[in-house]
């Protein structure tokens, strides 16, 4: 009988599984917000939809509202944070917290000058989902830039964290993954 | 690409999805058939079950929505190749934990169900081996899908099913390794901490998932009070589970940790998930001496401390203030307390009432002799293990235990190692009989 190996520091520190976990969600949170967020806004004009299309119009435009204010939040927090300004950022926190996997997503993909580059854009957006109660009217060309801004994320998103996500899928599924 | 050929497109991926849903058949077949009759079985394919009729049940209307009239064909394809992806990794991961749970022996359920039954805690899980030890529950599982976003019918069934997949690795996973057992009951600490809410309760702001996410993450992104904050979450969840553990079994969880994990290097590793193991020690070796009265067992850990050339650290008190707290609280959650007069009556309820403190020693000394000697016994598990480390704080005792050892390697022809695998294995059965007695 040869003797038993002690456990290694690996094994019994740090888990993998929910660090996995951890990381799954932050890179599939920014993915799928931005996925059903341009389904959302592409049905946004229609008028004749059925109630059961027009709840899913607005979850999914909920979801791109909510998207949208994270990536806002993400900059205006960076200048809080620049200016030491403890009192606004405490505010910011607070909101970073409502979906921190969706905050965490946004910052790990886009750095701080693309996302400050896209700032106004992404601010328009966020101030056409406000009244999604009462939808403002959308000339076709603002729809067409909107969307397009949105499929350019999601392009970025999916060309930085496709390897990444396989790699945490990996560590979740085990070799149970290929199964 | 032509209108119709896309359309045919977009049904067999469609049909993809539905045959993903209907590999869960599959496994709750192989579930079913399954020989093995144990009640965590029964929870795990009650809860494939659920996940499995869930999905049955709402999975064509999400496809109908996805698939909605006025979407470029890109994004239903997009969506729908979301949707199988999150079914066969939800299928992947329960069919791995099926075939990975199989090796674990019934004892080490009947060890997990004592310490969750310590607590007054009922809930459903299953043990399976992997490359690690460690827990999570379904909902981080399905969380971290983003089911709330991709798949809102089915999360809206599901998000309240509660359900731990608790993780071994291997090399422990046998009766002979008995002793690391210990190691697998911090993790069921977690479960309890979790069902009981402890540490939420004082440190309620961060999911222990966004407190890995801050601390793993860039730090400038959160600034420095999220970060704080995060580690203060990771490890208030850490000395939770050690204390939950060392609440039921004395110092035991802090000896063998320091035992298989003491090594100097970790004193000069950053720590963020976890604290400091003599940290973590330090907050077992006070509680054994200001409220469990096990002083002999916390002079042991300090001698293990000493050995490595670390001292005690309490810091922790300071750095998270509600820890005193916490563990108030888990001190009245705990139904079994491994104190010195809960060892003295189990004794004597055991052996008879002689209420002297040298008659408890003697009893002490007599049930590790016969254990030693391959004699089984019906004791709690937590006081089996106390019996097994009893007197390594006391030259003479631990001089007799040796001899006791020497002649049984003499006897038997074994090497030591080969000895402490058999005792892990008789240890074992002790805990077996002791759990087929109380069911009966």
């Amino acid at each position: 009988m040869v003797k038993p190996a002690p456990l290694s520091k690996s094994e019994i520190s740090a888990s993998s599984l929910i660090s996995a976990l951890a990381e799954n969600e932050r890179i599939r949170s920014v993915r799928d917000s931005l996925s059903e967020g341009i389904s959302g806004l592409r049905l946004y004009p229609e008028t004749s939809l059925s109630s059961e299309v027009k709840s899913e119009s607005k979850r999914c435009l909920k979801i791109l509202h909510d998207f949208c204010h994270n990536f806002l939040v993400s900059v205006d927090f960076e200048k809080a944070s620049s200016m030491n300004n403890r009192e606004v950022m405490s505010k910011f926190e607070e909101e970073i917290l409502s979906d921190l996997a969706l905050y965490s997503g946004i910052v790990s993909t886009f750095s701080s000058d693309e996302r400050k580059a896209r700032y106004k854009d992404i601010e328009q957006i966020h101030e056409l989902l406000r009244s999604t109660a009462e939808p403002k009217k959308l000339t076709k060309q603002e729809f067409e830039k909107y969307v397009d801004i949105l499929e350019n994320l999601y392009k970025i998103v999916e060309s930085r964290t496709t390897r990444e996500q396989e790699v945490t899928e990996r560590i979740i599924l085990g070799n149970n993954g290929t199964i | 690409m032509e209108p119709s050929s896309r359309s045919g497109d977009l049904y067999f991926e469609r049909e993809m999805v539905l045959g993903e849903v209907s590999a869960f058949r599959e496994l709750i077949k192989e579930l079913e058939d399954d020989p093995k009759v144990f009640p965590h079985l029964d929870g795990f394919r009650d809860v494939v079950k659920a996940i499995h009729e869930s999905i049955e049940r709402t999975i064509n209307n999400r496809l109908d929505l996805v698939s909605t009239a006025g979407l470029a064909f890109e994004e239903i394809s997009r969506r729908i190749r979301a949707l199988r992806a999150l079914i066969h990794a939800l299928h992947s991961f329960l069919y791995g934990t099926y075939i990975a749970m199989r090796p674990i022996p019934r004892q080490m359920y009947y060890l997990a169900d004592h310490l969750l039954r310590s607590y007054d805690v009922k809930c459903d899980y299953v043990i399976s081996v992997s490359d690690r030890i460690q827990i999570v529950s379904l909902s981080d599982l399905l969380k971290s899908y983003r089911c709330d976003l991709t798949y809102v019918e089915f999360w809206d069934i599901i998000k309240d099913r509660e359900f731990y997949f608790v993780q071994i690795v291997s090399k422990i996973s046998t009766p002979d390794r008995f002793l690391d057992w210990i190691m697998m009951l911090h993790e069921i600490g977690h479960i309890i901490d979790a069902e009981k809410e402890i540490v939420q309760r004082y440190i309620p702001e961060l999911s222990v998932l966004d407190a890995i996410r801050i601390v793993k993450g860039d730090g400038d992104a959160y600034g420095t009070v999220l970060y704080e904050k995060a580690k203060k979450k990771l490890h208030a969840t850490e000395f939770a589970a050690d204390l939950i553990v060392t609440e039921t079994y004395g110092g035991v969880f802090g000896w063998r940790l320091l035992k298989e994990y003491g090594h100097w290097v970790d004193v000069f590793e950053h720590p963020t998930t976890h604290p400091l193991t003599n940290q973590r020690v330090s907050i077992m070796i006070d509680e054994l001496r200001s409220f469990l009265a096990l002083e002999p067992v916390s002079r042991l850990l300090q001698a293990e401390l000493q050995e490595r050339g670390w001292s005690e650290d309490a810091s922790a008190f300071s750095v998270i203030v509600e820890l005193p707290q916490i563990r108030a609280t888990i001190r009245t959650y705990a139904v079994f307390k491994l104190t010195m007069e809960k060892i003295r009556d189990e004794l004597f309820s055991k052996f008879g009432h002689e209420n002297s403190h040298p008659e408890i020693e003697d009893r002490l000394r007599l049930v590790q002799r016969n254990l030693l000697q391959g004699r089984p016994t019906i004791l709690s598990p937590p006081l089996l293990y106390y019996v097994y480390i009893y007197g390594l704080w006391d030259s003479e005792i631990t001089q007799q235990r040796s001899e006791i050892i020497q002649e049984m390697l003499k006897k038997l022809g074994m090497l030591p190692h080969e000895f402490e695998a058999r005792i892990g294995e008789l240890l074992s059965d002790c805990v077996r009989l002791f759990c087929v007695r109380e069911e009966w």
